[in-house]
């Protein structure tokens, strides 16, 4: 019924163009631009096709025999769980890359950009496609070392010190997770998610100990990723100092795969173990909320306040997934797809500055409104969406989150959460101040250049949008969720 | 009896014959003729080291070569481990007779002879039948692997660093042999097999004189090994020689003492009866993690690829340390995997040293952008021996790590992790100073080197590619010999 090769594709296609990207790339680096940018349009396209299979309950599995030795096939699924972050990770990962087309003209080596890129791309497709646990690990791990080169190649600042903390942070949580993923193996025999999902739920009570063992180390590899409070300290660092475009997708759409992980790892495999947790997730998650809130309050370089928004918005996002209540974790999941598409958005404009004007400190720009009016209202619009400013994205999906926080019994940590929206209008209002209105202290600046632009719009319409029309993809993660917690 | 030529006969005759020719070239004065003759020698022999592996591990049939009088007889005996350890010498003997056409510049005529004779030594070693034979050929490897150290004689370091090698590893060497007398004293014989049938039983673990020997043999093998708290030697020893003799050093001649292990430790001394299994572990614990913290102090890029053997080491013991087929296959696939991999960033290491003449890390940044090919095939040894997944030496661990957990040593397998991150730190350190650090004055003049020496670095790279995007043969070859060694 389906066509075969398709997850195949839409996972593989940016690895295996890479190389011929980078021979293009030698030749003149805007050819490769190009194969990448169509490279990353085809798997976005292929996501898109299936929205009405997924929205009508169905899945897309492929399977692939790899190595029989470890019981492990290369398995793709497409299911209501993955569905949104495919999506999400194939728009982001197409815009990043027409952006950076004019956003890094003026950089060295950009045949080896566009490749990395690519690679990049890949592992992100591949964690949340993935049906395989050692699968899922080899892409997470595949999601790092292009990643770690982009940033300490192409950053700014001190970058070699930067990407090593990334890279070693990120990577003493990957083990923690690998040896979460070994032990489920030793316990159940296989690393298939669909033997895993028959098994691991029914014998928690037999396991209970060791299952709570390993839920606790994978929770500590997806929060490394997710950046929750006391694992978060390399996210302010790589997502400031990370060229723009990658900082798009660190912020907008990487670390969302911690909460893939979270959700498919743990809630999906042992939501028994998650109910014991809740106690200390969801202090942990308001904590990071209000760290990341007041730390944004007081930054004043552009991208290191959006960098501690994030840590700040994966805080709602985690809070509403521990909550166990569906309204609260399908808001959850839902702010994943607006924070990514609104930071990713603001991220652009904090490029745009950086490309037009050349500066990112909040002290020295100002009265840019009159020059750059569509930046403006773009970074103005996805501002408000993140501090859940109504018709907005964020508005919907913040009172998903609180709505399921208080059905669940935590009232005084919403009280707090709610309040920190008020923090986040407050960091986020004075940004648009900072930079837009005051007196203006630059002649010379033009609007940026249109495939900048277009990426901007698209994720405008976006943010804008999802604020009511809404219905299709809340269906979807509405399914998921039921999978998950059971109404 | 059906003679097909094995790898050793050939060794054996290459390595006589190779004095000769060496007189001879150099009287003529066309000393390249020995390049020739140990690459294509080398080569004949990696094809028969093949098909002898082939044979033995799917046919099942081990070949066994002995003298008349049972008992006392010289044995050769080829079965499965023997036939796959043999695989993975000849592989980086060749690797590095190749990359030593080009970087070996004077005195070819002493160091392919020299060179032969190691090799010969270590698949002899790995096709001993009985203990005699064994240490027969292990003198043969350890004397030539001395003499290799030192083989730029007008150095100081390096004559000091292989003083060094001989007296402890002669000392080693004495308390094998003391363990190999004790042996025959309880035995009456040294042959492998029927030691194995005598120290077997239960009643022999009753004994004191069956720990002696445990004990002097592992002491013995450690030091070749390089077992903390015996490997004072090897931080020295592998970075004074040149580097082609530091791959096979570090990726291969340690690799005979882990093999004497599996031998005496799966087979001659079971862990059902004798239990060593928490006490090897302790020591696998405690030599991956000074290996590790090590070789995150160097700033001689040699020195701290030689800490990181005897990190890896560590990690092979633990692997044997476990006793169970997973284990051992585990173990055995990461000797494989780290012998291509060190072998491969020694070499790589070497072209840099070829071109920019300095083993400095400070002065080698940035040499990788100057070096595009060699950059990168160091990249991917390091990546790989830092257990990135995609790349060989990660599957292995992960058997390791998977092994140990279905073992119950929880702690033990923490320890591991905690190692594998601290060696990413310090391979993710040299690849952000060769790749990403600005140029210095040094590595500023660096070239590409020869294509010649590229040849075996990018066939053991693509080696580690593959075993790492599709290890299935590889881990049913280690599982089934595993499987055989512990059905003794």
């Amino acid at each position: 019924m389906m066509m075969n090769y398709l997850l195949f594709i839409s996972v593989l296609l940016p690895l295996l163009a890479s190389p011929f990207t980078y021979l293009l790339g030698r030749h003149s680096w805007t050819y490769g631009a190009i194969l990448c940018h169509i490279s990353c349009l085809i798997p976005f396209l292929i996501i898109l096709y299936h929205a009405p299979i997924i929205m009508a309950g169905k899945q897309l599995y492929e399977t692939y025999s790899w190595i029989p030795a470890f019981g492990l096939n290369l398995n793709f699924m497409l299911d209501s769980l993955s569905y949104p972050f495919a999506l999400l990770i194939s728009l982001m990962g197409f815009l990043a890359s027409v952006y950076s087309h004019r956003y890094m003209e003026h950089e060295n080596k950009l045949e080896v950009y566009y490749p990395l890129l690519q690679i990049f791309q890949t592992g992100m497709m591949g964690v949340v496609l993935s049906w395989n646990l050692f699968m899922l690990y080899i892409f997470w791990e595949i999601m790092l070392i292009p990643s770690y080169f982009l940033i300490a190649y192409w950053g700014t600042g001190n970058p070699r010190l930067i990407g090593f903390k990334y890279f070693i942070f990120t990577h003493a949580g990957a083990l923690c997770m690998l040896l979460g993923i070994a032990w489920l193996n030793s316990m159940f025999g296989s690393m298939d998610m669909s033997l895993l999902l028959e098994n691991v739920p029914r014998s928690y009570e037999i396991h209970r100990m060791s299952l709570l063992g390993v839920a606790t180390l994978i929770f500590i590899g997806a929060a490394v990723k997710m950046a929750v409070f006391p694992f978060h300290t390399w996210l302010p660092d790589a997502h400031a100092e990370a060229p723009t475009p990658i900082s798009v997708l660190l912020s907008g759409v990487m670390i969302k795969t911690g909460a893939y992980a979270f959700s498919r790892l743990i809630l999906d495999l042992m939501p028994a173990a998650v109910s014991e947790m809740s106690a200390w997730l969801m202090p942990l998650a308001v904590v990071t909320m209000l760290w990341g809130g007041l730390m944004a309050l007081v930054q004043n370089d552009v991208k290191r306040l959006l960098a501690y928004s994030s840590i700040s918005q994966m805080g709602y996002i985690l809070f509403g997934l521990s909550s166990l209540i569906p309204i609260g974790a399908s808001g959850g999941l839902f702010h994943v797809l607006n924070h990514g598409f609104a930071k990713g958005l603001l991220f652009m404009c904090a490029g745009a500055l950086i490309h037009e004007v050349k500066e990112r400190d909040l002290t020295k720009l100002g009265g840019l409104a009159s020059k750059m009016p569509v930046t403006a209202i773009t970074m103005l619009v996805a501002g408000l969406s993140i501090a859940g400013t109504p018709p907005l994205g964020g508005f919907a999906s913040e009172w998903m989150v609180f709505s399921g926080a208080f059905a669940s019994g935590a009232t005084l940590l919403t009280a707090i959460a709610i309040f920190v929206t008020a923090i986040t209008a407050a960091y986020y209002l004075r940004m648009i101040r900072a930079i837009f209105f005051l007196e203006l202290k630059y002649k010379e600046v033009k609007e940026v250049p249109i495939s900048m632009l277009f990426s901007m719009s698209i994720l405008l319409l976006l943010v804008i949008t999802l604020g009511f029309i809404n219905a299709p993809i809340l269906s979807i993660i509405g399914r998921a969720v039921s999978g998950q917690i059971g109404i | 009896m059906d003679f097909t030529p094995s790898p050793l006969h050939v060794l054996i005759i290459l390595t006589a014959i190779s004095p000769i020719l060496a007189y001879v070239s150099r009287k003529f004065r066309l000393e390249c003729v020995m390049d020739v003759y140990s690459v294509i020698g080398l080569a004949v022999v990696f094809y028969f080291a093949i098909i002898q592996m082939l044979n033995v591990t799917f046919q099942g049939s081990a070949l066994t070569l002995t003298g008349l009088r049972e008992g006392t007889a010289s044995i050769i005996l080829i079965d499965k481990l023997s036939a796959y350890v043999t695989f993975v010498f000849v592989l980086v003997g060749l690797a590095s007779a190749l990359f030593s056409v080009g970087y070996i510049r004077e005195r070819k005529t002493e160091y392919y002879p020299l060179l032969l004779t190691m090799i010969t030594g270590m698949v002899g070693v790995a096709s001993s039948g009985d203990f005699v034979t064994f240490f027969i050929f292990w003198e043969m490897m350890s004397l030539s692997a001395y003499v290799l150290v030192a083989f730029r004689y007008k150095s100081w370091e390096a004559v000091e660093a292989s003083l060094k090698y001989l007296i402890i590893s002669s000392a080693g060497t004495a308390a094998i042999l003391f363990a190999l007398s004790l042996m025959y004293g309880i035995a009456g014989t040294l042959n492998m097999n029927l030691l194995s049938t005598v120290f077997g039983f239960q009643d022999m673990a009753g004994k004191v004189w069956s720990y002696v020997i445990l004990a002097l043999l592992l002491a013995g093998l450690g030091v070749n090994a390089a077992i903390v708290p015996f490997h004072t030697w090897l931080p020295d020893a592998h970075p004074a020689a040149p580097s082609p003799i530091s791959a096979m050093l570090s990726g291969v001649v340690i690799k005979t003492g882990i093999y004497a292990m599996f031998r005496v430790l799966a087979v001659i001394f079971p862990s059902a009866i004798y239990n060593w299994g928490i006490a090897l572990a302790l020591y696998a614990a405690i030599t991956m993690t000074v290996g590790n913290l090590m070789a995150m102090l160097q700033e001689d890029i040699k020195r701290l690829l030689a800490f990181s053997s005897i990190a890896h080491i560590g990690y092979i013991v633990f692997g044997i340390s476990l006793a169970t087929v997973n284990g051992l296959a585990g173990s055995l696939l990461h000797v494989l995997n780290h012998a291509s991999m060190k072998g491969l960033l020694f070499l790589s290491a070497g072209a840099f040293i070829h071109a920019t003449g300095t083993r400095n890390l400070d002065e080698l940044s940035g040499v990788g952008r100057k070096m595009p090919i060699s950059g990168t095939t160091f990249a991917i040894g390091a990546f790989s021996l830092a257990g990135i997944p995609g790349l060989s030496a990660f599957v292995s661990e992960f058997q390791i790590i998977t092994a140990s957990l279905e073992a119950g040593m929880l702690p033990f397998t923490i320890i591991m992790v905690l190692n594998v991150l601290i060696s990413v730190a310090y391979y993710l350190r040299v690849i952000q100073i060769i790749f990403l650090k600005p140029l210095t004055s040094v590595s500023e003049k660096a070239h590409e080197v020869s294509p010649l020496m590229l040849i075996p670095v990018v066939a053991l790279a693509g080696l580690g590619v593959c075993i790492g995007i599709y290890p299935s043969p590889f881990l049913e070859m280690t599982k089934a010999i595993a499987g055989s060694l512990l059905a003794h």
